[in-house]
């Protein structure tokens, strides 16, 4: 469990681009939580993540279902630095108080099933590690 | 997911709206207002705590739902119902017990002489 915990990584999309990187402070189960930050990227897709927080805020659930989807498409995944091994991650949320989590995709059954997630990314940052 | 039909929420169903039923918490957000058709967010079956907890899962960072101690207002279909208003079943990945509460008048159907009389249906419970 505390393989990744004080840790740095990169957060990268689907084409390699580093979106940021996650400092890791806790995890628990399947879930990491820490600090952002911003890469040169990361302003491209910052507007989703700051309409997801404007939809939680509102517990408009029904808006977070899109944007879940389009969040999950850009196949953020992590890697440690100099290391092209990715780290199968999925509901990553980027929050404006620096706050960051996601959810390992390679995680305890009894924990897969306890909680609904997102649609999952992790087929995508699969396919991205086939590809790298 | 597709929106699901009125009558797929039997009377006896139990509703929660985190954050509590009053006033303020059951009026619409822009976001709500620009759905169709407008409504809020509400979730079926199960406790308050159970509500609460979904919320807490569901978004770990969040600031307003990490807290470990919401308000939880409750009711069922057949109050809400009889208010005046009505619920549709809104199944989500992440919440497939997510429902819609709306308003056969749409966003008018919001105003706070009518919300007033929705508050007055739910029974909040604290600390969950």
């Amino acid at each position: 469990m505390a393989r990744y915990v004080g840790h740095s990584l990169d957060l990268m999309d689907t084409a390699q681009r580093q979106i940021g990187q996650m400092r890791i402070e806790r995890h628990e189960e399947d879930l990491l939580s820490g600090t952002f930050m911003p890469g040169p990227v990361f302003p491209n897709v910052e507007h989703l993540f700051h309409e997801f927080e404007a939809a939680v805020e509102a517990q408009a659930l029904h808006v977070i279902e899109t944007l879940d989807a389009t969040i999950a498409a850009l196949g953020l995944h992590l890697q440690w630095p100099d290391a092209r091994e990715p780290i199968t991650v999925q509901d990553v949320q980027i929050w404006s108080d620096g706050t960051i989590t996601c959810r390992l995709c390679e995680q305890p059954v009894a924990s897969a099933k306890a909680v609904p997630h997102a649609k999952s990314s992790c087929q995508t940052a699969e396919k991205t590690n086939r590809r790298t | 997911m597709p929106i699901g039909r009125s009558e797929e929420i039997t009377p006896d169903i139990v509703v929660h709206r985190v954050g509590g039923g009053n006033v303020a918490n059951l009026r619409l957000s822009l976001l709500d207002a620009q759905q169709t058709p407008p409504g809020i967010s509400v979730l079926l079956h199960g406790t308050p705590q159970e509500a609460a907890a979904q919320m807490r899962r569901a978004f770990p960072g969040s600031r307003k739902w990490r807290e470990t101690a919401h308000t939880v207002g409750t009711t069922t279909a057949a109050a809400i119902r009889e208010a005046g208003f009505d619920i549709i079943p809104d199944p989500t990945t992440r919440f497939p017990n997510h429902a819609r509460l709306i308003h056969p008048q749409g966003v008018a159907g919001f105003a706070d002489e009518n919300l007033v009389t929705l508050a007055a249906t739910f029974h909040d419970t604290v600390g969950c």
